[in-house]
């Protein structure tokens, strides 16, 4: 069993003091405040995550409430985690809250972290924030028939190689909501189209596209998501850098989801 | 009808109808901008212009039946863009109480000032045409002729060589221009029309157009008010009563029957 105090003793290395504005916001509460913290002796090796996990146990210590945040996987592929730092959601560059290092941050530098909250994504508790509106626009055609039966050969079904990489392209989207959060319209435009784009791109997804794409639009404005106005901050919050043309293709497929009226099953043409 | 119903509630269908109507109107301030080049063709190329568009189809029409349609259709178009958007940012506000985040610079000047932009061509559009239009608002240089109904030239001769309704034009024309060089590429966008390998080629037009177009419109008051364009003959006024008589012969008026 450690001690209390080596628990607390950083590893061997150079550390850092730094300043954490936290946001504070109790459960049901509709209103929070933030809230800040020191902390010295922050080993420069340790990722942002665990920066804040130190942070909650000097927290628990003192008896206190730790600070509510998620996060699972840890290395950018699950898309639980999702804090807004210093304004920007999972922080600067191009990645997701869990691979921020705290090498990345200045000695003595002053950290505001946020929930991803918008209109769609309440405060549930501190940094988390109900984003289960994602998954029911999911829910609302984010998927493909595939039947029970013995699997055809895998190449039987020859696609192009130019629409295999852009139907991967969109499928790289965690789900992780920081499209939603960076929007000025708090729009999930780019969520839902990276999902209708990797679906309908490929001959799999061909039976149920015009469905898909008029039920997850659908949706996406019953979940109270706003609308897309181009802006395009989506694009450049997004850690996995989906395109926003996934959004003008979403837009076209709707338009002529609209016009053409129910689904095509059997129509396998990818286009 | 459904279906539309269920369409237009949607905000893409929504932003669609902004698109369209955008286009519309887009279209038409091209028109309108060439048109108003005529005004380096002379006094008389400009009234003459002006006087044509209120012929267009009178033989089997009536004198401004075409104009009229044309109204009709940007009236329409003017109302549902600005209706339209009222619904989305009312959306919009809904879905965003709070604001914290900070942009990362993705979003361009003219987009993030689209509702800013268009609130002033909104009411740059009424001045405009209480001006020239129906001649409610009567601003002209001292010594120069008021407004008179068919003296297009003479009109906004008078108005121009007045410093700052030139200059009310310029920054208007800026704002109008800064909005269709987000709104044509942002249209595009909507309809889907947009994608990589055409994109520089989208966001270049739509830069290359609103920059013709700012010159365009800002060359006409520009040039009246530093006198590159002369002032109106002085009988312009004289000719004017006759040539704006609804004579139903009107067609068969050549341009050697007026002088
Ligand atoms: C000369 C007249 C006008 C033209 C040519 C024009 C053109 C356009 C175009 C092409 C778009 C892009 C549509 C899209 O994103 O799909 C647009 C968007 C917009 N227009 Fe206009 N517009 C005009 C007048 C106005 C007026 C009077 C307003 C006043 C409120 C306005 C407010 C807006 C706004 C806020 C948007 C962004 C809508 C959105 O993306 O959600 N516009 N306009
Ligand atoms: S925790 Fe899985 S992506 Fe960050």
């Amino acid at each position: 069993m450690i001690s209390q105090e080596t628990q607390n003793q950083p590893p061997a290395g150079k550390t850092i003091s730094l300043t954490i504005r936290a946001w504070r916001q109790a459960r049901n509460k509709r209103k929070g405040h933030f809230a800040e913290y020191a902390l010295d002796r922050i080993p420069i090796d340790a990722s942002f995550l665990e920066m804040l996990d130190i942070l909650n146990e000097t927290l628990v210590q003192k008896g206190e409430d730790p600070i509510a945040f998620e996060s699972d996987c840890r290395e950018g592929i699950c898309g639980t985690c999702g804090i807004v730092v210093d304004g920007l959601p999972h922080g600067p560059g191009q990645c997701t809250t869990c691979q921020l290092q705290i090498r990345d941050f200045k000695d003595g530098a002053t950290i505001t972290i946020e929930p991803f909250s918008t209109g769609a994504f309440p405060v549930i508790k501190d940094l988390v924030v109900d984003r289960s509106g994602l998954d029911r626009i999911i829910q609302a055609g984010g998927y493909v028939t595939v039947h029970s039966g013995p699997k055809p050969e895998p190449n039987s079904i020859p696609i192009e190689h130019a629409v295999v990489e852009d139907a991967l392209d969109a499928s790289a989207c965690i789900g992780c909501g920081a499209c939603v959060a960076a929007c000025p319209n708090g729009s999930s435009s780019l969520f839902t189209s990276a999902k209708i784009g990797h679906l309908g791109l490929l001959p799999q997804g061909q039976p149920e596209r015009n469905a898909r794409v008029k039920n997850m639009v659908e949706s996406m404005d019953e979940e109270g998501f706003g609308s897309c106005r181009n802006y395009a901050e989506c694009q450049a919050s997004c850690p996995k850098g989906i395109s926003i043309k996934y959004i003008g293709r979403m837009n076209a497929d709707y338009i002529k989801a609209t016009i053409s009226g129910g689904d095509h099953r059997g129509d396998m043409h990818a286009t | 009808m459904q279906r539309l119903m269920t369409f237009y509630d949607t905000s893409i269908g929504k932003k669609l109808v902004v698109a369209v109507t955008g286009l519309i109107m887009y279209g038409f301030i091209i028109g309108h901008m060439l048109g108003n080049l005529k005004a380096f063709g002379g006094a008389t190329a400009l009234d003459q212009y002006a006087e044509m568009l209120r012929e267009i189809g009178a033989s089997f029409l009536g004198n401004t039946t075409f104009l009229w349609f044309a109204r009709i259709v940007l009236i329409v178009a003017v109302v549902a863009h600005v209706v339209t958007i009222i619904q989305l940012s009312r959306r919009n506000r809904a879905s965003r109480p709070t604001r914290t985040v900070r942009r990362r610079n993705a979003s361009t000047l003219a987009a993030t000032w689209m509702a800013i932009s268009g609130t002033l061509i909104l009411v740059f559009i009424v001045i405009h045409l209480a001006q020239f239009t129906f001649g409610w608002i009567d601003i002209h240089k001292t010594g120069t002729e008021g407004f008179e109904y068919g003296a297009v030239y003479s009109n906004i001769w008078g108005a121009f060589n007045v410093w700052w309704v030139a200059l009310f034009y310029v920054v208007m024309m800026a704002m109008v221009c800064m909005h269709v060089y987000h709104g044509a590429w942002s249209m595009c966008q909507t309809l889907g029309v947009d994608a990589p390998p055409r994109n520089q080629m989208i966001r270049g037009g739509a830069a290359t157009i609103a920059i013709i177009l700012f010159i365009g419109f800002c060359s006409v008051p520009v040039a009246m008010l530093t006198n590159a364009l002369s002032a109106p003959p002085i009988d312009e006024m004289a000719v004017e009563p006759q040539k704006y008589e609804r004579s139903p012969q009107i067609m068969n008026v050549s341009e050697g029957d007026q002088g």
